[in-house]
Formats: C-alpha cells, sequence, structure tokens
C-alpha cells in the first residue's frame, strides 16, 4: 500500500500560485482575450475592473471626478477618492482575497466585491503601476505579470487623495491589442449615465450625466420617438422608458450595480413583464404583450445585494432576490412599476394616449401579419427540422456552459463563392455557415412582413434565432463573408440594410462583422501570398520576385479550401459594424438604399471611383 | 506617462484606432459599387458607343475572324477571357447585338423581335461579323489597348468605332442612381445627318424604330432626361367587327401588346370577342369585337388603356472621360461624326506613313544600286559608325526626310541592314 502512492506525496500536490493561475486560465476572470475589436475583449475588462474599484469609491460618496488616459496601448486610471490605505498597497493588487469591500454594507451591492478584480490586471499586465495618495503622501508599486517590480519609498506629495493605477496590456496575452475609442467611450459614458454627480475625463474630454438613464436613452435613440422619455427613479432602481417610431424591435439597456447586462436576466424578464401588466391595468385592457412592447425602448438599472449571474462575465442575471433572503426581484420590479409607471400614467395623459395609440397600431400590423406568420410557422417547423440553407456548428450562444460559447460565428457567404471553402476548413465546434443565393432582397422601405415571406430572410431569422428579440441569439458574432469584389460590396449593403432595418439591436449589440478578405494576390510559380494592405503587398513581391504575377483579388472563391484555414483560423480579420452616435439609422438607408434623387445621383458622379488594374502600378 | 511604461514597443498599437462606423461603411461600398456599375456595366461609352460586354464580345469575334461562321456558345466562351461574368448574360447580350441586324451576320434562328420569341440556344445558332461591322469597327492600328481582367490578355479599351453606332441601336441600362436610355435611329438618316454636320449645318435627328408605329416628338427635348415621346400602334378598321394592328410600338412585341389588351379586356376597359396573332414577315394582330361595339371608340380605348400607346422617357448619358455624361443625341452625333472624321484621318496618316517609309526604302536602295555606292563602301568599311551625310549623294527631298527623322537610328538600324541587303543583292560586289 505504502509503496503504491509513495509517488503521491505532498510535493506532488501543487497550487498554481495566483498570478498563474490567472495567466493561465485569464477566461476564468475576464471572458475571452481577443485584440481589441470586439466590444467584449479582455483588454475592456481590464479597463472596468480598475473602474470599477473608482466607481466604488464614488459610490461610498469619495471621489466625484475620475481621469482616464488611453494612449499608446497603456491606460491609465486616477481616482479622488480615499486612496488605498499606504501599508496595505502592494497587498490589494497582488493578494488573493484581499480587499475593503467585505465589510461595508454599501459594498454589498458593488460588483468588484470579490477581490480578484485588480488582480486580474496585475496579472495580465506586462507593466502596472499603482500609486495611492493620502494625506500629502504618495505610496507607488511597479508590476510586472503580477510580480513586485519595485516597492518606492514613500514620498511625500502634493497630490489630492485618491488612486492612480497604470497598466500595459501583456501582448504576449492579448496578441496585437489596441484599444477602439468608440468602445472606451461608450463604456464612459455607462459609467456616467449610471452614477449621477460623478465626472469622468477620457483623454480629457468630459463625460458627466445629470438625467442618468433619460440621458442614456437620449443618446442611444436614433430617429423619432413617440412621447417623451419616462424617467422613473427610486431607491435601488431606476428607468427610462419610450417607443421608437422608427424601428420595430425591443430595445432595452439593462444594468445591475452598475454592470451592462447584455443579456438581460431576471430584472429585465420582471421589467418586460411589470411593463405589459402595468399597461394592461391601467388602460383597463388585455392587450398582447408583444403589442404593448413593440418598439419600446427602455433602459432599467438596479441594485442588488451580491448578485448572482449566469455567466463569468457578468452579462447576464441570474438572482431572483434583491438580497439573500430578502424581497423577489420580480416583486420589487412590479410593485415599483405598478406604483410609478401607473401614476405618471395619469399625470400625464397625453403620453398615456400616445402609448395606447402606439399600442392599437401594433395590434393592427400583427392582425395583418399573423396570416404571414402562419405561412412562417409552417416554414420555421421545417427549418427546425432542417435549415436548408445553414450548416450549423455544435456550439452556441446560448449554451450557458460551454466556455467557447463567446467564439459562435456565423459566416453569411454567397453561396457559389466561398460556402464550400468555409465549410471544409471551419471549426466546427463554433463556426456555422448560412448560404445566400445570388443577391438578397432590397428590404428597405419594406415591412416586416417580408422577413416571413422571403424564405431567405425567414431562414436566415430562424438560424439566428431572433424573432423574438436578442436574448435566444445562437451565435456571437454574425460574420458577412462576402468577395471584396463591387458584388460582394453591394450583398453587403443589402444585408446590413436587411439587419438595421428589422434587427438594429443585433448591430447595436456589435454582434456584426465583416470578414476581411485579402486584396491581392501575389504569386510566382512555387508560391502564392494574398495581402491585406499595400504595405503587405510590398513585403510579398519582395519575397516572391523579381516578377511575381499580382492581381487585385477578385473573389473568395479563388482561394482553395486549404488556404481558406488561414483568413477564418485564429488570425481570422474581422471589422466591427459600428453604428454612428448621430446619424439616423432611417436617413442612411433612405439615401442609399431609397430610390433615386437628384442629390445622390451628383453624390456619385462627384465621388467615382475608377479602378485601374495596371500591373505597373501594383508593382510600384 | 512614466518610467516604466516608456521606451516599451509602441508599434504594434495604434492610439486608439480609427474605426469606420456604419455611414463610412455604406458610402464606401456603395460608391464601389455605383462606381462600377455606371463605368464597367451599364453604360455605353462615348467613344464607340458601346458597353464592355458588348466590346469584348465583338472583338472576341473579330479576334476569331476567319471568313466563316463561329458557334455563338464558343464566342461566349473566348469572350469570358475578357469579360469575367456569367455565360447567360453575355449570351444574351450577344443575341440583342445581332438582332439589331447591323453588325453581325446571323445563322440560324436568332429569335422574332416581333413576336418576342427567343433565339435557338446558343450551341446551335452561329455568327460572324458583317462586312460592315468589319470595315467600321475594327482597326488595330488606331485602338487603345489595355489589359484583361487577369493581366493575360490585350483588349481594347474602346474600338476604333467609324460610325455613330450608339445611336443606331439605341441602349437601355440601369446603373446605381443613374438610368440610360437612348433609342435607336434610321441609318440612312444617321448617315445624312452627319454629312449635314459636316457641312457646318445644324442637324435634327429623331428616333426611328425597327417596329415602327407613331410617334409623337414634341417634348422629346433632344433625348435628354425629362424628355418624353408617346409611341402609338398602328390600328385600322378592317371592318365593322374587326380591327387590324400592323405596327407595334417600340418596346412591345406582339405578345406583349396581345397580353395587354387582354388585361385591359378583364377589367371591362374594352370589350373584345377574340385576338389573333397573325404575325409573318410584318405584324398582324386582329381584334375581333363584340357585336354592337363601336370600332373608334375600341381604337381610342386601345390606346389609352393597353400598351398600344406607350410613353417612353429617354435619359440619354455616355462616359466620357471616365465620367457620366448627360448629352443631348444631336451632341452624340456631332462629337460622333468628329472622331470619325479624326479617326479616317487618323488612318490615312498612318498608311501615308507607311507607304512613305516604303517609298524612303525603295528610293535608297535605288540610289545605291544607280550610283554604284557598294564599289566604294570598303572606304567606310573601317569607320565605327556611317553616318550619311559622309556617305550619300543625296537628293534634297530624300536627305531632308532621312536628316529630321531617322538620322541617328539609320546609323545602325536601318542604314546599315539595308545596305547589308543591297549588297547581298549585289553580284558585283560578291
Amino acid at each position: 500500500m505504502a509503496k503504491q502512492i509513495s509517488n503521491y506525496t505532498e510535493d506532488n500536490i501543487k497550487s498554481l500560485d495566483w498570478k498563474e493561475h490567472i495567466r493561465t486560465r485569464p477566461g476564468m476572470y475576464i471572458g475571452k482575450l481577443g485584440d481589441g475589436s470586439a466590444f467584449d475583449d479582455g483588454i475592456y475588462v481590464l479597463l472596468k475592473e480598475v473602474m470599477d474599484n473608482c466607481i466604488d469609491e464614488f459610490m461610498m460618496g469619495e471621489g466625484s471626478k475620475i481621469e482616464i488616459q488611453v494612449k499608446d496601448g497603456v491606460v491609465s486610471i486616477r481616482d479622488y477618492g480615499r486612496g488605498i490605505p499606504l501599508g496595505k498597497v502592494v497587498d490589494v493588487v497582488s493578494k488573493m482575497n484581499t480587499g475593503g469591500k467585505y465589510d461595508s454594507e454599501a459594498f454589498k451591492k458593488s460588483i468588484g466585491l470579490n477581490g480578484v478584480g485588480t488582480k486580474a490586471v496585475n496579472a495580465l499586465s506586462i507593466n502596472f503601476k499603482v500609486t495611492a495618495y493620502r494625506d500629502g503622501q504618495a505610496k507607488t508599486a511597479e508590476f510586472s505579470k503580477g510580480e513586485l517590480i519595485k516597492e518606492h519609498k514613500l514620498v511625500s506629495t502634493n497630490e489630492k487623495n485618491g488612486t492612480l493605477v497604470e497598466f500595459r496590456p501583456d501582448d504576449t496575452i492579448f496578441k496585437k491589442y489596441h484599444f477602439v475609442h468608440e468602445y472606451i467611450d461608450k463604456m464612459i459614458w455607462n459609467y456616467a449615465f449610471l452614477n449621477i454627480g460623478l465626472k469622468l475625463y477620457l483623454n480629457g474630454q468630459e463625460y458627466k450625466s445629470d438625467n442618468g438613464l433619460k440621458d442614456l436613452l437620449e443618446k442611444n435613440i436614433t430617429g423619432e420617438i413617440i412621447y417623451p422619455i419616462i424617467h422613473l427613479k427610486g431607491d435601488d432602481i431606476e428607468l427610462a422608458i419610450t417607443h421608437s417610431n422608427e424601428h420595430y424591435s425591443e430595445e432595452y439597456y439593462s444594468y445591475v450595480n452598475g454592470q451592462y447586462t447584455t443579456q438581460g436576466g431576471t430584472h429585465l424578464a420582471a421589467f418586460r413583464e411589470a411593463v405589459v401588466k402595468t399597461v394592461r391595468e391601467f388602460y383597463k385592457k388585455e392587450f398582447e404583450p408583444s403589442d404593448v412592447r413593440k418598439s419600446i425602448v427602455a433602459a432599467i438599472s438596479v441594485k442588488i445585494q451580491e448578485p448572482i449571474f449566469e455567466s463569468q462575465t457578468k452579462t447576464k442575471l441570474g438572482s431572483s432576490e434583491i438580497a439573500p433572503g430578502g424581497q423577489s426581484t420580480r416583486g420589487f420590479i412590479t410593485d415599483f412599476m405598478k406604483e410609478q409607471l401607473d401614476n405618471y400614467l395619469h399625470k400625464n395623459p397625453e403620453t398615456a394616449k400616445a402609448i395606447e395609440a402606439k399600442i392599437l397600431a401594433n395590434e393592427r400590423e400583427r392582425k395583418e401579419l399573423s396570416g404571414i406568420q402562419k405561412l412562417a410557422r409552417e416554414r420555421a417547423k421545417k427549418s427546425s427540422l432542417h435549415n436548408k440553407k445553414l450548416r450549423d456548428c455544435r456550439t452556441h450562444l446560448d449554451d450557458v456552459k460551454d466556455t467557447r460559447r463567446l467564439e459562435t460565428t456565423l459566416f453569411i457567404c454567397e453561396g457559389d463563392s466561398a460556402s464550400g471553402s468555409i465549410t471544409k476548413t471551419r471549426d466546427v465546434n463554433t463556426q456555422a455557415v448560412f448560404s445566400l443565393k445570388g443577391k438578397p432582397l432590397n428590404c428597405f422601405g419594406l415591412g416586416k412582413k417580408v422577413v416571413y415571406e422571403n424564405e431567405e430572410f425567414n431562414l436566415l431569422q430562424s438560424a439566428l434565432n431572433i424573432e423574438d428579440g436578442l436574448e435566444d441569439l445562437r451565435y456571437n458574432n454574425v460574420v458577412i463573408a462576402t468577395d471584396a469584389d463591387v458584388d460582394g460590396m453591394h450583398i453587403r449593403l443589402l444585408l446590413l440594410t436587411f439587419f438595421l432595418q428589422f434587427f438594429p439591436d443585433l448591430v447595436k449589440n456589435n454582434h456584426v462583422k465583416i470578414l476581411q478578405t485579402p486584396l491581392f494576390r501575389v504569386r510566382n510559380k512555387k508560391e502564392t501570398a494574398y495581402c491585406y494592405s499595400d504595405e503587405e503587398r510590398k513585403a510579398a513581391i519582395a519575397k516572391l520576385g523579381p516578377k511575381p504575377e499580382i492581381t487585385r483579388f477578385k473573389g473568395l472563391g479563388e482561394i482553395s479550401p486549404d488556404e481558406f484555414k488561414h483568413f477564418i483560423g485564429k488570425d481570422i480579420r474581422l471589422e466591427p459594424v459600428l453604428i454612428d452616435q448621430k446619424a439616423s439609422i432611417n436617413e442612411l438607408l433612405n439615401y442609399y438604399m431609397g430610390k433615386n434623387t437628384q442629390d445622390r445621383q451628383d453624390f456619385i458622379i462627384g465621388n467615382l471611383r475608377v479602378e485601374k488594374d495596371v500591373e505597373k502600378e501594383l508593382i510600384g | 506617462m512614466s518610467d516604466i511604461f516608456e521606451g516599451a514597443d509602441h508599434e504594434n498599437h495604434h492610439e486608439v484606432d480609427k474605426i469606420t462606423h456604419v455611414s463610412g461603411m455604406f458610402k464606401n461600398w456603395f460608391i464601389d459599387y455605383a462606381s462600377y456599375v455606371i463605368l464597367e456595366r451599364a453604360v455605353p461609352a462615348m467613344e464607340d458607343g458601346l458597353k464592355p460586354v458588348q466590346r469584348r464580345i465583338l472583338h472576341s469575334m473579330w479576334e476569331l475572324e476567319d471568313g466563316r461562321y463561329n458557334k455563338v456558345a464558343n464566342l461566349i466562351g473566348n469572350t469570358m477571357k475578357y469579360h469575367p461574368h456569367g455565360d447567360a448574360s453575355i449570351g444574351d447580350a450577344l443575341v440583342a447585338i445581332g438582332q439589331k441586324d447591323l453588325l453581325i451576320d446571323c445563322q440560324g434562328n436568332w429569335g422574332n423581335v416581333l413576336t418576342g420569341d427567343s433565339a435557338a440556344a446558343p450551341r446551335y445558332i452561329e455568327a460572324r461579323l458583317s462586312k460592315f461591322g468589319l470595315e467600321v469597327i475594327f482597326n488595330p492600328k488606331t485602338t487603345n489597348w489595355g489589359l484583361s481582367y487577369d493581366g493575360r490578355n490585350k483588349e481594347p479599351i474602346t474600338l476604333p468605332v467609324k460610325f455613330p453606332l450608339l445611336l443606331a441601336h439605341g441602349v437601355e441600362g440601369i446603373a446605381v442612381g443613374l438610368a440610360c436610355k437612348i433609342l435607336p435611329h434610321n441609318f440612312n438618316e444617321l448617315i445624312d445627318a452627319s454629312i449635314q454636320i459636316l457641312r457646318g449645318k445644324k442637324a435634327v435627328i429623331f428616333p426611328d424604330f425597327a417596329t415602327a408605329g407613331i410617334a409623337d416628338f414634341s417634348e422629346y427635348r433632344d433625348g435628354i432626361r425629362g424628355g418624353k415621346i408617346k409611341i402609338r400602334a398602328r390600328i385600322k378598321e378592317l371592318n365593322a367587327k374587326t380591327l387590324i394592328i400592323s405596327e407595334i410600338p417600340f418596346g412591345t412585341t406582339t405578345s406583349s401588346l396581345i397580353d395587354s389588351i387582354i388585361a385591359a379586356n378583364d377589367k371591362g376597359k374594352i370589350k373584345i370577342k377574340k385576338v389573333e396573332d397573325n404575325t409573318s414577315e410584318n405584324v398582324e394582330i386582329l381584334i375581333h369585337l363584340q357585336p354592337g361595339i363601336s370600332t373608334d371608340k375600341t381604337i381610342d380605348a386601345l390606346y389609352a388603356f393597353t400598351n398600344c400607346e406607350m410613353s417612353i422617357s429617354p435619359n440619354s448619358c455616355v462616359i466620357e472621360n471616365e465620367t457620366p455624361k448627360f448629352l443631348g443625341v444631336s451632341e452624340i452625333l456631332k462629337i460622333s461624326t468628329q472622331q470619325t472624321l479624326q479617326l479616317l484621318k487618323r488612318e490615312l496618316e498612318i498608311e501615308q506613313s507607311e507607304l512613305e517609309e516604303k517609298w524612303h526604302f525603295a528610293s535608297l536602295e535605288k540610289i545605291f544600286i544607280k550610283e554604284e555606292m557598294y564599289i566604294d563602301f570598303k572606304k567606310y568599311s573601317n569607320k565605327e559608325t556611317l553616318s550619311l551625310h559622309d556617305a550619300l549623294p543625296i537628293t534634297k527631298k530624300l536627305y531632308l526626310s532621312i536628316y529630321t527623322s531617322n538620322l541617328s537610328r539609320t546609323e545602325k538600324n536601318s542604314f546599315a541592314p539595308l545596305m547589308m541587303k543591297t549588297f547581298r543583292n549585289s553580284p558585283k560586289f560578291l
């Protein structure tokens, strides 16, 4: 006996050092890694982890200003809170389960309470530096990959109290990372909206909000709304509601303790239910829930003690109670809305009238659609049996437990161009293929019923599973993979028109991306190189010279399946589709996809692009 | 930023990435697509009046031209060397040119423009360029050449067309953001009008249709956008119960016209008993009326409610210098006439210079022999270069032309081989 286990001694049991653990399993701490081209990539989580601590200070009533700098891949964040106690500066950022938020009642409604956040940032940064300022003294510590490099002595300072954290993400983990201003901007705005009175400065620009969620809706709404935003506030809850005049889908922004829950959860479910209940009781009519909620744009923020999330990245709330052993989340939200929203509607008869008119219009439209929906349901039955345009993958975004769910990707391709190659070389666990046949319909200006009538759109909708909103979306990335030629451009236009018109949420939540494909092919008799830019082309010419054949790339169909592997493998290049803050989607679509206008004709003629395919030019 | 962050590798990370928003993407893609469709697909070029697909078909036919008919399927295949698109679109365009009966000599069933019957499959029908086409459209010496899409072949950028082809053929193209519609014209009228222009007189042209009919051009406005014409079928009363249509409006076929008549009847706009299509070489549609229905009123109703009257809005547009230009048809004719003049002039100039060169060498040879230059040639042979000044007792005219045009080149390139040739032919030298 003793012999058998002789090799298994105490020495064999290793407990991974905390930083090693974080570095070997970053996913457990920050979700996915990525290079920063998607909004939920790891580098933004790092930023957020540090920010959360600053926000907690603000919520404690200390420090109404936070300064953020993002430059050359380095992030620096300075808050003006109380500052980390100087003797504990090193421990707080480098010892697991160390923090100041374990005992305070106020911090129970905080997100970053588990004492992991800053440590993860520290471990995943090539340079990490923290400085605490307290009552005229400053203490600095420097780290690299979580390893303490230098602990400075206490020095005296004129700086105001607070904490300064600077870090550079480790680019062996976040390969070729880059920060996208757009995403950081959105993140900082969210902090501003959810923390009235807090002033944030991103690279010198000020972000602040006086009206919280109301400001948030105003900033995010594109196009007209039907009535002024309803803004309701109570203890631990804040709501803003309106109906859009332009789009069909429901649009929600939900937050728990300042965390944006992109996938909703119990609080959002309760809200959706409560809106219908309140409205039905107010008008004393049994409206269909979908008629009440169609075109709604709403934001809800709640504070919950010790929230439970369904996923590690905290994007879906699972708590059924607002505090351990307390009132149910559902009851809390329902009660609040029943009183406050009902009161509001009594006090604002014009808004009440507008809502009723909208619901009735929705009802009429639904009835008109019902005939088509019947047809669609039959089709849906068929497509759930087998969606003939789709070659599915094994994992989906709604498999909450799967670690690769965020990698799930649907490629939408031109059938006769790349479907075959992508199908052959894809990773069948996470990559699915949807084949279009020819050009999809220009659906601009058509009603929602085209989504049911047009078989291709209907199958696409059912492949994505977004008929009833984004909650059951099956792929995290919806990638338009058309040729980089002119007809490919046209198909991109047509597909984006479809998404923007009927499923703007899909785009707004950054699920839609464009597959970057090579622009040039350089080849000699032995080798072929595909180049994405002029620089790459020149490099390839130098490598394959003296006289390679250079052609502008014509289509994905020219690439053999085994070459295609590189375009959709780990070096895949995706360009996110981002909606501008200012421009109205409706105007955009109307201009480009609507009827010919003199204005547009002049615009085209003034901007014509002439493609010159001269080989000399390409070599030069 | 402080110490530890300095000097680190900055290159990988652009500060904060510049991102193209959806509006930028739309603009970008839209311009790409629109530019292509306008410049490379739907609108004809001013220079030769052809859309790219037509030009490539004609070039491909010329390339294969050996006096015999070629199967259309093979022509389509050959055209694909230049036109990276589907075979169907090339085939349709080829048949459409053939049906205009001007540039292509057709063999087999090429369909019927009157009834709308389609042509037989490309593997059955055959084509070759017509004499007129060969004469008027091609001349490699005056053609500007470019590379084909895969860089492996040469194709004409535009063809040197010595005729207002665009106006003879007419064109219809729907691009992005603009459409193009130029109506066909009568061959003889175009030539007469061109002559008027060359004489410095004003020429007015109006469209003419293979389907004949009657047209009102009062609002034609030279074919530019905003103009409008009305075209009517020619309807006559055969007897009190029967109407006969002998000519149909441009853009319709007897089948489509009959369909519209039946549709009007179904709606109760006209009351007829029966429609018959007796078209053979000429159009003949018989409309049998219901008893007691007035023929005059029916004719009016036919014009009002069926395609017996069509309103057409021309929109004359061509590509010139890689930009769409909205030119009236008389302007197009003027430009085309001047172009033809220039091309003819250029052809003559080329011929002249070829003849001059021939004459030039013949004269040189003559002088060599006449002056027995080869006898004294030894004297010059140890010189490294030869100058004509030294060597030739040149007549003034010949001297001038050599002196101005090709003296330096002559020394090594033209002169020496010429002499060699002269020597070789000369028994005395040997």
